[in-house]
Order: C-alpha cells, then structure tokens, then sequence
C-alpha cells in the first residue's frame, strides 16, 4: 500500500510548535491565545507557565539534572474537563450509504488535546494538557450499559482535509460493506484511550480506521480496528496500553 | 538400630504409634498444601472475573475449609473417636446456630452482595429502609462501611444492606440532572428555550447524546415553568446540576428575562346590587379617613359612606334578630 504523501504546500509556514524541545534558556510556543513558556530557574530546576490571554493559568517547576527535554503533543482528547470517556464517538453530518459489499475510503477529521510531556527512559509524564476546541462528550448506547465518548462532528472528505491548527487531527477511513444490504453509517466509535498521534509542524494526524459492516443472525454492527497510520510524520510515544478493536454493536 | 526408634510415643498419658502420628503429620501438611494450592487457582481464575472482595470471601473460605478437613482426619487417623464429639457437636452446633444465626446471615448477604454486584467501592448510595447514605468504603464478611456525605464512619450489617432497598447513584455511566426554572409570562418561551440549549451546548459536562430536552412543562400560578432535563456522567451529576441552577440565573439576568417570584392578584368584586364587598370598603374607609383628615373627601364618597353605614346598620339589625 502506498503511503499517504502530506504534501508540503499543505503543511502551513511557521515554526514548529509540535515536537520535542530542549530547554537551555528559554523556549516560548504560541498556540493560539494560549502561549506555553519554558525557562531554566537554576542548574538543575526549569519553570514552565502556561498563559493565557496575559494571565498565567499553571505554573509548575521542574526538576532535572540534565537539560530538560519536554515534549508538546497532540494526545487524545480524553483528559478535559476530567476523564471520564476511553472511547470517540464521530457524528457524522452527512452520513455514509454504502452499496452491499462495496468499499470506500474517506477521510475524517477528529478533535485533539495538547499536552506537555515529560519523558524519561523509565516514565512519560503529561506536565500540562488543554484543549483549544469545543469539549463535548456522548453516551453511546443506553444508560444501563452504554459508554461515554468524547464526541465530534464532522464531514466525510474525499481527500486529507485542512484541519483547525491545534484543535483537530485528521485520520483515514476504509469502509467495508461486507453485508448483501445497503447501511448506512452515521457515527463511529472507537478506541482512543493510549493511542498515539502522528504530528509534522503543527498537523496533528491519526491512525486509520478500518470500518467493517457485518452481521449476524440479529443484528447488523460495525466492527472498528484501529490500525498504524501511514503519514509521513513523526509518531509520539505516550508508551501507554491501546487496544484499538471496538464492536459498534449498540447502532450505527 | 531397631531400639533406637521406639514404636510409640507418650502423648499426654496416651500410647501412640510413632507411624500413624507421621501418617497424621503427612495428612496435615497435604492439607495444607492443597489449600494453598486451591488459594492460588481461586486467586488467578476467580479473580478474574469476580471482584477483589468476593474473590478474597471464596478464597478465605476454601482455604479453612480444606484445613479442617485435613485436621479432622488426621486426628481420626490416630484413633480419637468422634461418636461423642460429633453428638456433643450437634447439640453446640444447635446452640451456636442460634446464638450466630445473625452473624451467618450477615456473611452469606455478604457474599450475595459481592455477586449481586449491586454496589462497588467508591458509590455513593441510598440504604432508603434506613434513610442513611454515603460512599461505600469498605465491604467485609460482615458489613457495610459507609462514609456519610457529611464525613461520619457508618458501619451496616450486611443483612441489612442486602434486604433493603438500595439506591447506587454511580450504577450506571450517564444520569439526567433535572431542573425547572419559572419565567414570567410575558416572555417569550422559545426564545428562553433557544437560550438554554445554547447554554447547554457549551457545557463540556453535559452530553451531547442523549440530546438535552428542554420544554415549556406547565403553566403554574406565577410563572411559565420551563424544564431543563440534561443528561451528564453520573459522577458529574451533582457539580452539573449546580453549575446548571447557576448558569440559568445568571443567563435570565443577563438577558433581562424576568423570573418572578410567587405573587396573587387580589380584585375586588361587587355584589349584584353594585355594592362593593366589605374588604374594599375598609380599605375605602381608611382612604377616606385620611382624605377627610386632610378636608379633600369629594361629595360622592361621603354619600357612599352614608350609604355602607346604613346597610351596616340593616346588618346589625338582623343579626340581633
């Protein structure tokens, strides 16, 4: 399979803002009306302040004997305001028809957080996550036995669409229509909690999806698995358990 | 070399075979072996599947109760005859059943409610029969650790807790959060309604599905009561339904929507004759009183006057008739 070329003319002009960054005197990143300052107090302690619109929201100190690496990543959007989903549910605006065993590939956008990372070899600590989009979460499936998703709107595109700097990622979707019936596809949810971004300047992108439609005796469901996405863009390492199946088995 | 290990030893006055108190040592300590051996499965395959509590229940459970079977032939295999101690033991075995007849009950509805799976560490709950809540701390053999909302320890039976009706407020992922916010009845309803799924729709907590479902639900005796039914995760019911009360008021403020407070329209009627009812005429009393005080009390209220005084008067007449 050939990988998907981002190409640069897509890739907004401007400094990196996404990456890791060594602090030597003072690195200062802007996203937004959110500006993210990192500085070293002495030899072996660092300050990191986040401020926004002039006034300073967090302010931690920062403790290393070496220089300090920190990282600033998109992650999954789960951390705001407290945690409470492990999954992402996508509604999409115009939902998807697909014909009795046919296959499409669309791409979608999906919201991020950013989050400040500390790294060592032995441990990765987020220093300081927020979130520059609009936060909203839904329960996928009913009250009993449902789960909470973080929940986006969006559009099925036909090629990489031009994503919100800071606030949305975009990702790949194949859908299979392995059914003699015509489905139609309104949402999906999928796992999220632990997986990994890629990043390139300040483009945020996502693993690919693969939608399958299957059915049973009783019911027809969609089945997601979340697989490596093929961008040409630097991967974060939360190093954190992902498992990237989920049965849409509570409607599509 | 025969000599040297005798055939029996002296215990207490008592002649035992040296090989049957080894047979019984052995019994022992298979006993204890396979108990330890059933703890490990339990603990890796029940463990899975079963929460820690339940799981550790089983595992006390299965590891005594292997025990004891391994003592008790043991000491059969050296010959002490338990005809007496089992009669003995069924008398006591009555006695003590009646005397920890509670203590059992609690224990097995400990166990029932570790299957049940009805409250976990961490819920807030309702024990309604006994009109006590609080967030479950601790579930052991026996009770029920509590820590009321107001931070007091509460320790409950577990008999209890399992024959009472129990509310869990953490039972399932999403709760509705439900207020009614009363608007004057000259305002416009949709708008107000328009205003508040707005407010809504930029609240991170509250769930985007199931759609929130504001509605105009009655119209009460002061106010149009409009009710805001949102749904949220259940352990953000309480903060959200405070930020909602909040919100809602600082949004009518803003807006210059008024919410008024109960309040009644007196009118006062007439009689079919035209004449007023008494409350109106003592409050035309008082007026006119202070009119003629200050010497402005026009012709025709004086006349009214003259008039009221007489029907009194006919009032009085009959009644002491």
């Amino acid at each position: 399979m050939s990988k998907d070329r981002v190409k640069e003319e897509e890739v907004s002009e401007g400094l990196e803002t996404y990456g890791e960054f060594k602090i030597e005197g003072k690195v200062e990143k802007t996203f937004d009306n959110v500006d993210l300052v990192m500085f070293r107090v002495d030899h072996n302690k660092y300050g990191y302040q986040r401020i926004e619109n002039e006034n300073i929201v967090i302010e931690k100190i920062l403790a290393s004997d070496g220089p300090l690496l920190l990282g600033i990543f998109p992650v999954a959007p789960l951390n705001l305001p407290a945690e409470y989903a492990t999954h992402m549910m996508l509604k999409l605006t115009s939902p998807i028809v697909l014909d009795p065993k046919s296959h499409v590939d669309a791409y979608l956008t999906m919201p991020i957080e950013i989050a400040v990372v500390r790294s060592t070899t032995t441990d990765v600590q987020m220093v300081d996550v927020f979130s520059l989009g609009k936060i909203k979460y839904a329960l996928y499936g009913i009250p009993e036995n449902g789960i909470i998703c973080r929940y986006y709107e969006t559009k099925i595109n036909p090629e990489i669409p031009k994503t919100a700097p800071y606030k949305e990622a975009a990702l790949r979707v194949h859908f299979h229509n392995y059914t003699d019936k015509i489905n139609t596809i309104s949402r999906l949810v999928f796992p999220i909690k632990g997986a990994d971004f890629y990043y390139r300047k300040h483009d945020a992108y996502y693993s690919d999806l693969e939608a399958i439609i299957e059915s049973s005796l009783l019911q027809t469901f969609l089945r997601i698995d979340v697989s490596s996405g093929k961008w040409v863009a630097d991967r974060t390492n939360m190093r954190q358990k992902f498992d990237g199946k989920y049965l849409m088995a509570r409607g599509i | 070399m025969v000599d040297l290990i005798p055939a029996t030893i002296n215990i207490l006055g008592t002649e035992i075979e040296l090989l049957k108190l080894l047979i019984t040592a052995v019994i022992i300590a298979v006993g204890v072996l396979v108990a330890r051996i059933a703890r490990l499965t339990i603990t890796r395959v029940v463990g899975r599947y079963l929460p820690h509590e339940t799981a550790e229940i089983i595992k006390k459970g299965v590891y005594w109760g292997i025990i004891a079977i391994a003592v008790f032939s043991a000491i059969g295999n050296l010959g002490v005859d338990f005809t007496g101690l089992l009669l003995a033991g069924g008398i006591m075995g009555i006695i003590v059943g009646f005397a920890v007849q509670s203590t059992v009950a609690n224990l097995i509805s400990g166990l029932f409610l570790h299957l049940d799976r009805a409250i976990r560490i961490g819920d807030p709950v309702e024990v309604v029969e006994m009109n006590v809540s609080g967030v479950v701390n601790e579930i052991t053999p026996f009770s029920t650790r509590l820590r009321r909302f107001d931070g007091v320890f509460i320790r409950i039976p577990n008999e209890k807790i399992f024959t009472s009706q129990l509310l869990n407020f953490f039972g399932y992922m999403a709760r509705r959060v439900e207020v009614t916010v009363g608007i004057a009845y000259k305002e416009d309803a949709a708008a107000v309604i328009q205003l508040i799924r707005e407010m809504a729709a930029r609240n991170p907590k509250i769930l985007a599905e199931p759609e929130p479902n504001i509605m105009v639900w009655e119209l009460a005796d002061s106010s149009v009561n409009i009710n805001v039914w949102v749904w949220v995760p259940s352990q953000e019911w309480f903060p959200v339904r405070t930020e909602i009360i909040q919100q809602l008021k600082e949004l009518l403020d803003k807006e210059g929507i008024e919410m008024p407070f109960p309040h009644r329209t007196i009118w006062f009627g007439e009689s079919k004759t035209g004449v007023k009812d008494m409350l109106s005429v003592a409050i035309r009393e008082v007026q006119t009183d202070v009119g003629e005080k200050q010497g402005s009390v026009p012709e025709n209220r004086k006349s009214e006057r003259r008039e009221m005084s007489k029907l009194d008067r006919q009032d009085a007449h009959l009644d002491d008739s």
